[in-house]
């Protein structure tokens, strides 16, 4: 039988690479693409994000 | 780590601007976000001293830092999140990753259903990768938000779907109309939208006074330049006089 996971497994399995399904309501493609990368590349992925917001604000 | 930057770190959302930390309420603690905020030439914003005995009462800190290209950073400090009453629970469950405790996708869940609408995207991706990728079924038919993935959950899991008390899972179970399940899903996300706004305004018309206190002594600290340490001095005053 199949052990059921804990909360605290979910959440470390998140933060490592998973496939987001196609066809989610919630999730696009860049949240695909993030889904799969490990957490090393989604922390560099947050800061590439805010280095594009901080120049979006000085255009702002 | 929690709220919109854990999102980004668990793969659900791409970018989040402001950072929001659990710490824990002791002295020690405060002492030392404060010294490396001080380092950081950050400033208080609107909100209560980072301080445990205020921390033990629900109230949060807020503080705003530039980076050297000008870019805003805001980090915000709370040590017992609402709606997350285990608070032991909480770091029990957390995940550390280089030294960082991410908090965990239930608790994340909890820490959502805020009054902003758009949060209640998140928790229903939250849900899904949760059920249909991550194996955990009762967290999908808790918090998914919409009709069709909780009707393809409810197909794939009845067992659970039995024993779930809400109200849209067993509209659906019953064979009720589609409209019932998304008035059920809309009605609860509302309840937990008003909710949230509830706690909102019961702080801050409790801080009426302290609020007005602050904002003429953050003009001060502007054109003063005044550290961050004065800042929090200031603060443990204002807070004692005006809020009890």
């Amino acid at each position: 039988m199949k052990r059921e996971l804990s909360i605290k497994e979910i959440t470390a399995n998140m933060l490592e690479p998973y496939t987001i399904p196609e066809d989610s309501p919630y999730l696009s493609e860049e949240q695909r693409e993030l889904s799969k990368l490990s957490y090393q590349k989604r922390m560099e992925w947050m800061a590439e994000w805010l280095m594009l917001a901080s120049h979006t604000d000085d255009e702002d | 780590m929690s709220s919109g930057q854990a999102c980004v770190l668990l793969g659900i959302a791409t970018f989040s601007k402001d950072g929001d930390w659990i710490i824990k309420e002791t002295p020690e603690s405060c002492s030392k976000v404060l010294k490396i905020l001080e380092r950081k030439n950050a400033s208080y914003r609107l909100g209560l001293p980072l301080d445990p005995a205020w921390l033990s009462k629900g109230w949060t800190s807020h503080f705003e830092y530039f980076l050297g290209n000008g870019y805003r950073m805001r980090v915000d400090f709370c040590s017992r999140p609402p709606r997350v009453p285990d608070i032991s629970g909480l770091w029990q469950n957390s995940i550390k990753k280089y030294d960082v405790d991410i908090v965990d996708i239930q608790s994340l869940i909890e820490l959502k259903q805020t009054r902003r609408v758009r949060d209640y995207s998140i928790i229903g991706a939250l849900a899904e990768v949760a059920g249909f990728v991550q194996d955990k079924p009762e967290l999908s038919m808790m918090y998914l938000q919409d009709y069709e993935l909780l009707k393809k959950a409810v197909k794939k899991w009845p067992e659970i779907a039995r024993k779930c008390n809400r109200e849209a899972v067993q509209t659906i179970l019953q064979g009720k109309s589609r409209k019932d399940t998304v008035i059920s899903l809309a009605v609860e996300q509302d309840e937990k939208i008003q909710a949230d706004e509830t706690r909102i305004n019961f702080y801050r018309e409790k801080s009426k006074s302290y609020q007005r206190k602050c904002m003429a002594a953050s003009a001060v600290w502007k054109s003063e330049n005044i550290s961050l340490s004065e800042q929090h001095n200031q603060l443990l005053s204002i807070v004692k006089e005006e809020l009890v």
